[in-house]
């Protein structure tokens, strides 16, 4: 059984796709956004590595003001499979909300908070992440072909069970292309924690999720 | 004897009668022209050409040593001439007519107040004189789509005559009138010159040339006036744009490295990230997943690095500035239709001047 808000992703696919609706103001611009996510996942709770992966995918629906705002919203959900002994199957729901503001013509500042579960046959897993962070575009001669570089700290992570990190990052690198209205992106990205053990988790907990994150757009420009 | 009382109680009547009608009697150490024409004026009214005559003479004669108007000078020819007239002596009356008529061809006796014997003999001087006249241009603003300027010229009599309108800086002029005229003539300007465009502002001469019909002689004249435009402020145009406004319509050779480093750097930093930055203790790392972002990511760049070696142009950039190119002409063109329509409203404030210069 699912983490009940995945199927939030349902409502926000038809706010993708009404992206090509008209928007209430024409400094506003629209886009939808289908997101593939080809992910590995690594936990180490004291008890060896546990490898799993998988495919997460959502929409994302984003909304501009002049290029110099932007609210994203965006659900992605799947099954991580066991890649070895001691792992299990887990299913994975995630939603979030962020907000992008253009602070130099190449560099983005971003915040955003995640909530997202991981649910197995023993136990469900409920994460709420707050994420400060920024992303370099480093755009080429040709237009629409941009390169990305983004960073950020997760300075509010909140875990059943656990406390709180002493070391939780989010990174990724990848290419952004553009035409018209239609947009892709390819991007390598890992989120990486480490918990310090505590008055509850007695042993040091590591935990990373790296992946492959393509993704395909339409805006509508108003 | 008794003439003699007779004459002097008359002279006494006709002084104290004077003095009764507010007119001073002459006093020649404290005359001036105005007050002696004043009494030359009374005495002619009342017909005493005797005392009248003499007056005249006198302010007229190179002895007079206050100063004298043009105008003065012409009303005591005229009245000087108008008195000879009356007593018989039209060539004297004529000839004091002409002085007359040569300082201001538009002297006329208006046949009202002198006789018609006086009106032929002065009809008789202006055929024997040739002058013409142009009169002064009075200060006024006239809209020169809806109005015109008056100029009032003049010639003694019959004459070819020749009036044009022109910049004291620039020729040709705008010719108004060339043909015959006689006396007085009204002639209309729309302030237009020779070129269909308004007038300038600046300082302009009204020049009239005339040849008589009658006499061997020409004779010119001219008036000058000042021309300013009143209209609305008008709006600028936008200036021509700079190098430094224009996006490069050609990419640099660096550019392509540009790309190249920036493709290569992106994959770089997907091995970094997998590498340097993932948690060495969770495992075998997988290398095909960043790989995969890295491998587009340098694609990317040495495509765009062999493609903009081999195209320098800046397509986007050429049109964008051709845009701005356009925009601003647009604009400018804009600009200039609300200007015309402005100046299409302008008002000729007209003053009077004298000579060439200020």
């Amino acid at each position: 059984m699912r983490p009940a808000f995945a199927h939030a992703s349902g409502p926000l696919v038809l706010l993708a796709l009404a992206a090509g609706a008209p928007t209430a103001a024409g400094q506003w611009t629209v886009q939808g956004t289908g997101v593939l996510s080809v992910m590995r996942h690594r936990v180490d709770a004291g008890y060896g590595v546990e490898p799993s992966s998988g495919v997460l995918a959502g929409p994302e629906v984003a909304a501009s003001l002049r290029d110099r705002l932007t609210v994203r919203l965006w659900t992605r959900s799947g099954s991580f499979h066991a890649d070895g002994p001691g792992a299990i199957d887990r299913d994975v729901a995630e939603a979030g909300l962020q907000v992008d503001v253009a602070a130099l013509r190449w560099l983005t500042v971003q915040a955003g908070t995640t909530r997202r579960t991981y649910l197995t046959v023993l136990a469900r897993q409920p994460w709420t992440t707050v994420a400060l962070g920024a992303e370099a575009h480093l755009p080429f001669t040709e237009t629409g072909v941009t390169g990305i570089v983004r960073g950020a700290i997760l300075p509010g992570v909140s875990v059943n069970g656990l406390g709180h990190p002493d070391l939780a990052i989010a990174v990724a690198s990848g290419m952004e292309y553009r035409r018209g209205r239609a947009s892709a992106a390819v991007l390598y990205s890992l989120e990486r924690y480490r918990f310090a053990p505590s008055a509850t988790a007695t042993v040091e907990r590591r935990e990373q999720l790296a992946g492959l994150v393509v993704s395909v757009g339409w805006s509508l420009k108003r | 004897m008794r003439k003699l009382i007779v004459v002097l109680t008359l002279c006494v009547i006709s002084s104290l009668a004077l003095v009764a009608q507010g007119t001073p009697l002459p006093d020649s150490t404290s005359d001036s022209t105005a007050q002696l024409l004043q009494q030359a004026h009374a005495l002619y009214e009342r017909l005493d050409l005797e005392r009248a005559v003499p007056l005249l003479e006198r302010v007229l004669s190179p002895g007079w040593s206050f100063g004298m108007t043009k105008a003065q000078r012409v009303d005591a020819y005229a009245y000087l001439g108008a008195s000879l007239a009356l007593v018989g002596s039209a060539d004297s009356a004529a000839r004091y007519f002409r002085a007359a008529l040569e300082r201001d061809p538009f002297t006329d006796l208006d046949p009202r107040r002198f006789t018609p014997g006086q009106v032929a003999v002065f009809r008789t001087a202006r055929r024997q004189t040739f002058a013409v006249g142009a009169r002064q241009v009075s200060a006024l603003r006239f809209d020169p789509r809806t109005e015109q300027l008056s100029f009032t010229v003049v010639t003694t009599h019959g004459a070819t005559l020749r009036v044009e309108v022109r910049s004291v800086d620039a020729t040709p002029g705008q010719v108004l009138f060339q043909g015959e005229s006689d006396g007085l003539r009204e002639i209309a300007w729309n302030g237009l010159m020779a070129d269909g465009r308004l007038a300038p502002p600046g300082r302009y001469e009204v020049r009239v040339d005339g040849r008589s019909r009658l006499l061997s002689r020409s004779d010119s004249t001219r008036v000058y006036f000042d021309v300013r435009h009143e209209l609305p402020a008008l709006e600028d145009t936008l200036h021509e744009l700079l190098l430094s406004e224009l996006r490069p319509e050609r990419y640099p050779p660096s550019a392509a490295t540009g790309d190249l480093v920036k493709g290569l750097g992106i994959a770089a930093g997907a091995f970094v990230i997998s590498g340097a930055l993932a948690d060495g203790d969770l495992g075998s790392r997988s290398s095909a997943l960043p790989a995969t972002v890295a491998a587009t990511a340098a694609l990317s760049g040495v495509v765009a690095f062999v493609w903009r070696r081999h195209h320098a142009e800046a397509p986007e950039n050429v049109l964008a500035n051709a845009r701005r190119r356009q925009e601003r002409r647009l604009t400018n063109d804009a600009i200039q239709r609300r200007n015309n329509a402005r100046i299409a409203q302008t008002i000729l404030v007209i003053a009077p001047a004298s000579g060439v210069g200020p």
